[in-house]
């Protein structure tokens, strides 16, 4: 988000922002493995594929991007640098952060059960002597 | 380049729908641990959802209506906090979800013990 051709100052200091993000992708993954080790069913599958795609994503691509060791993909036709792998990499990125935000906000979903109907809290069903419609 | 590529990655559309539905899963998570357990995680990592959804938002909407009137209209201080802004939401966001998990689960270790 560069309108102006400011070189982003706050809150990215140029430095230590790939540290940060290495740090939270690995202990983002070293979290959900902890959460994921005590679930059982599909939540920790799902969770952990989250993370790992989060951990991929925070920790080795968005530094290299940082680093400017990867191109910025933009949808102007001119841009610098070899086409295929910026838009390969570009491509990379959008699914990792989008999926693993998706399969770890589904894990821990449905891990907290918000995604089930809860049970009903009738202590008397219904009496069984319904053979004749009621009218 | 194909139709396809064109479609769910320049324009991004799926890709952007299911990064937003995670988050707002999450979110939902996050808000449902808060109340079950009774615990500081579960909003912390509420709190950190929010940010980086309103982050999320802002960087997928501002191609759409940020055009020059747009920013000469909101002046010097608006163009600064809408380059400053996003990626320090998106740092605290970060920060706000690991945090909360990692509270959330050694609040949970704790009662455990």
């Amino acid at each position: 988000m560069n309108y102006l051709g400011v070189p982003l100052i706050l809150g990215s200091i140029e430095a230590t922002r790939p540290v940060f993000l290495i740090v939270m992708g690995i202990s983002l993954m070293m979290i959900a493995w902890r959460f994921a080790k005590k679930a059982s069913g599909w939540s920790p599958r799902l969770m952990m594929a989250g993370a790992i795609l989060l951990g991929f994503g925070y920790s080795i691509l968005l530094p290299l991007y940082e680093a400017g060791k990867i191109g910025r993909y933009s949808s102007q036709p001119h841009f610098h640098g070899n086409e295929d792998l910026i838009l390969a990499f570009h491509a990379l990125k959008i699914f990792t952060m989008n999926v693993g935000w998706f399969l770890l906000g589904l894990g821990l979903a449905i891990h907290t059960k918000i995604l089930t109907a809860p049970p009903l809290k009738h202590s008397h069903p219904f009496p069984p002597s319904s053979h004749e419609p009621a009218a | 380049m194909s139709l396809l590529l064109e479609v769910f990655i320049q324009n991004g559309l799926l890709m952007d729908a299911l990064g937003i539905l995670g988050l707002g899963l999450l979110g939902l998570a996050a808000i449902q641990l808060a109340k079950r357990d009774q615990g500081r995680g579960g909003h912390i990592m509420a709190i950190g959802t929010v940010f980086l959804l309103v982050a999320r938002l802002y960087v997928i909407l501002a191609p759409h209506f940020m055009t020059n009137d747009v920013l000469y209209a909101i002046g010097p201080v608006g163009i600064s906090l809408t380059i400053g802004l996003p990626p320090l939401l998106l740092s605290f966001g970060l920060i706000g979800i690991v945090w909360g998990l990692w509270g959330h689960e050694r609040e949970v270790a704790v009662k455990a013990r």
